[in-house]
């Protein structure tokens, strides 16, 4: 990037919302993930109007332009691989417009995913994804993702959710896609176009949101399996028994072990831990699902089943699953936390192959996971100042992503390609389909000036 | 491809903050989640100043790729030391105590802001933060008591003492008043080390400075001679020090109370009884020094709750969510304006749940809170009122 940008740049913004401070590019060349690439300048937009004037200035001086949420990514989707400017959208943080009688709400892309839960639930009202991340990840950033969450099996996911978008192309021109009606099939879909495009199409300046009712009631229970598949056999049932719980979460038995090791919680080391939450509007309809959740569990040979009876409860059968992050975090200096995803009858399949691979490169690989759609996180906890042990870690890397698709998965369920899985991206996808992406690419940019690098998008 | 993963950091530390903190360090795997509760970070929304920067900033200078230069040392002293991301932390990374140890070093470079060298000087010099003379420092007590104090007759023997702090007795007209007539109605004993008051060092130990450890055993030196069995004091940030940084250092040999504390034990022995009737709705703001630092939480509410016509109101994030009110860590000397607009914001979460009057058991908290309610708005902030603890007991006791 050569001064005259820079000085461009700084006409677009404004001094106080331009920096190429070496200390912040060393910040900004990070994100949660393992990657990092330092930018050439960052930049704080605050209107669509100078997004497009950015653009339009990086599509002419041909300058890469990475859009930046919170930096949350886990797979290196705002890791500015190719320098250039990041172009941070944390200030454009308002909450345009909730609308409850037309069940929608308008936000800037700066706007955090907590704040729009605190603002919908004076009127019972939610956005359900429920990312993980999402006391500090931004709505642009989820939408630009498809980010998921523990709600998935029964609310989905981000694209669920995305009426209409305002996005910024690379040449500068403002579309809007989508409509804010709840149905509309008027034209191709460019909204679910951009709905995961992971920031290499356009940089989304607006969104409306579809909002859900919140039902006040929840229910949890928890069961212990001796045996894995029983565990999947379980959560294959309760996902064709008819009713859908809020939450179905897996705990296999090396995370039992690792959260034992290191933060002493006097867990039952099984083979795995089921966690479910039904809700509803009546305690009967809340009740009926959870009997049933739990008399699947019975018949497929729990060890223990327990049913909190108060919220505190609830909280404490949630304790595995929820420690898992943090306390694995703890473990080592560095962290993968892998996202795939299989069909929901090969979740034992896949646990019982990730846990044979981890021996094979003599790693620890516990995994918790999203059980009722499927979508399973083994967590790598490694030494990165050991270059040996790095390398075991990309071994086994590689070949779970083979084993994953050859099961019929997929090589990330919420958590996006980036960096980490560009370059295992023709295991899952044909060339014609590579084809078709890249000609999408070329089409909306054509001289790849967006998060260029990412998605294995160039030939 | 720039899939970094194998770094230099297995070379001997450099540094002390490395020595002490490098597991700490490499253990941020930069999740973010503190994002979410920096006060900093919640103003500037710039990355580098929230904990996960600092943690990558520091990273590259334990891998020899980063210098301490005064650039690094504003990311370092723009933090309120408000202990946040410390609990926010999923990997257990003690945010706050490694700024500290950051800014040991960055003192010892010589790259300590000028601002709060300034404070330095005053401390060293004159024994407090103002640069105020220090036989100024008792004008604030009541005549009766100052008059005692000028003539050197102030109780030799009393069980009681009570430390005033440098803001109380320089800055505010009304905590040290307060203080004193709730323990003259509770009939108390009591001594103050009048004239001979000195800075606790808290100031000095935020800053790093080297000379907080013998401002703290001179002062340690004089509260032990007075020979009291208890201390009482008003000011959250001393309190902070005497009873987590003192004790690294020597023995104060007395038992310490923050006001909070010690009203709360004087209510429930039912030496004080409130009377006065005070129909308003109250909220607690819970300083950082008192409530994440010292987990002191409930005292507070509960002295707040017996007062007659008192509706206590709780803001949304109180307690260990409390937000900062931008008044610690330095912040009012190294960046004054925007500890004024983060005490706005604490402000606005008052004016949120209807209340009248924000109490607080700081005095930097009540006066950077004061100040952050008058750059909002008359129309908006109506009239509410930002008071200490002290003042609030002393009017119901009334």
């Amino acid at each position: 990037m050569n001064e005259t940008s820079k000085r461009a740049l700084i006409e677009i913004v404004g001094e106080e919302n331009y920096t190429d401070s070496l200390l912040d590019m060393i910040v900004y060349s990070k994100d949660a993930s393992e990657y990092k690439h330092r930018p050439d300048a960052a930049v704080w937009a605050t209107s669509t109007d100078q997004v497009s004037a950015i653009l339009k200035l990086a599509n002419k001086e041909v300058f890469p332009v990475t859009a930046r949420g919170a930096g949350t990514s886990l797979s290196g989707l705002s890791v500015p691989e190719r320098g250039g400017v990041i172009l941070d959208l944390g200030r454009m943080n308002k909450i345009i417009r909730i609308s409850i009688e037309d069940r929608l709400a308008v936000v800037q892309p700066g706007v955090v995913y907590a704040a729009l839960e605190k603002a919908l639930a004076p009127h019972g009202f939610f956005f359900p994804p429920d990312p993980a991340s999402g006391a500090v990840s931004t709505l642009g950033g989820n939408v630009a993702c498809n980010a998921g969450g523990i709600k998935g099996a029964k609310y989905g996911t981000t694209k669920d959710y995305v009426l209409a978008l305002e996005v910024v192309l690379p040449d500068g021109r403002v579309m809007h896609t989508g409509s804010h009606c709840m149905k509309s099939v008027s034209g191709y879909d460019l909204t679910k176009l951009f709905v995961g495009s992971e920031g290499t199409l356009g940089v989304i300046t607006e969104i409306t949101l579809k909002i859900n009712p919140k039902p006040p009631l929840t229910l949890t229970t928890m069961a212990t399996f001796d045996d894995l598949e029983d565990a999947g056999q379980a959560v294959a049932e309760i996902m064709y028994s008819g009713i859908v719980p809020s939450a179905l979460e897996i705990v296999d038995q090396q995370t039992l072990i690792a959260l034992n090791q290191n933060a002493d919680l006097n867990l039952p080391e099984v083979e795995a831990i089921l966690v479910a939450e039904t809700d509803g509007y009546t305690e009967d309809e809340t009740e009926f699902q959870l009997a049933k959740v739990m008399d699947i569990f019975r018949k497929n040979k729990a060890s223990t089943i327990k049913r909190a009876s108060s919220a505190e409860e609830a909280e404490a059968l949630w304790t595995a699953r929820k420690t898992a992050y943090g306390v694995m975090s703890r473990v080592n200096t560095n962290l993968f936390v892998e996202d795939l995803s299989v069909p929901i009858s090969k979740m034992p399949n896949i646990l019982r192959i990730v846990s044979d691979i981890a021996k094979k490169y003599d790693l620890k690989i516990p995994t918790v996971g999203h059980a009722g759609d499927g979508n399973l996180h083994p967590t790598i906890s490694f030494d990165g100042t050991n270059p040996e042990e790095v390398k075991r870690v990309e071994k086994a890397s590689e070949e779970i992503y083979d084993e994953v698709i050859g099961l019929g998965g997929t090589l990330t369920g919420e958590h996006g390609i980036g960096l980490a899985k560009a370059r295992f991206m023709h295991l899952e996808h044909d060339e014609v389909s590579m084809d078709v992406m890249r000609g999408i690419k070329k089409l909306f940019d054509p001289n790849n000036i967006l998060n260029p690098g990412k998605m294995a998008l160039e030939t | 491809m720039s899939y970094e993963l194998i770094r230099s950091y297995t070379m001997d530390a450099k540094y002390d903050f490395e020595k002490k903190y490098r597991d700490q360090i490499l253990r941020c795997s930069s999740c973010g989640f503190c994002q979410a509760v920096c006060p900093i970070f919640g103003l500037t929304f710039r990355p580098a100043l929230n904990t996960r920067g600092k943690m990558l900033l520091l990273k590259e200078v334990m891998g020899g790729s980063l210098q301490f230069s005064k650039e690094l040392a504003d990311i370092f002293y723009a933090c309120t030391g408000c202990k946040a991301c410390n609990y926010t932390c999923p990997a257990g990374v003690e945010g706050n105590e490694i700024v500290e140890e950051v800014r040991g070093e960055l003192y010892r470079l010589g790259l300590a802001p000028e601002s709060l060298l300034g404070v330095r000087d005053s401390i060293l010099k004159q024994g407090n933060v103002f640069a105020s003379a220090q036989g100024d420092r008792i004008e604030i007590y009541p005549p009766p008591l100052r008059e005692k104090a000028q003539k050197n007759e102030l109780p030799t023997n009393a069980e009681t003492l009570l430390f005033m702090g440098c803001l109380p007795s320089y800055m505010d007209m009304k905590i040290v008043p307060s203080l004193i007539k709730s323990m003259d109605a509770a009939g108390m004993h009591y001594a103050t080390l009048g004239t001979h008051e000195t800075c606790c060092g808290f100031p000095l130990y935020l800053m790093g400075s080297d000379e907080f450890e013998p401002q703290a055993q001179r002062l340690m030196e004089k509260i032990r001679a007075t020979g009291a069995r208890e201390l009482v004091t008003p000011c959250a940030g001393c309190y902070k020090t005497f009873t987590t940084l003192y004790p690294e250092i020597g023995e104060l040999g007395l038992e310490v109370y923050h006001s909070v504390q010690y009203f709360d034990k004087l209510l429930n022995e039912g030496t004080i009884n409130f009377k006065k009737e005070i129909a308003k709705k109250i909220t607690y703001h819970d300083p950082c020094d008192l409530g994440r630092s010292c987990h002191i939480f409930e005292e507070p509410r509960n002295i707040l709750m017996r007062i007659p016509g008192v509706e206590f109101v709780e803001m949304e994030r109180n307690r260990l969510d409390a937000r900062c009110c931008g008044g610690g860590g330095g912040m009012q000397a190294y960046n004054p304006e925007m500890a004024v607009d983060m005490a706005a914001l604490r402000v606005r979460d008052a004016l949120a749940v209807g209340a009248d009057i924000i109490v607080s058991g700081c005095p930097a908290c009540k006066d950077n809170l004061r100040k952050g309610s008058r750059a909002i708005p008359k129309e908006e902030r109506g009239k509410i009122k930002v008071m200490d603890i002290t003042e609030i007991v002393s009017d119901a006791l009334e």
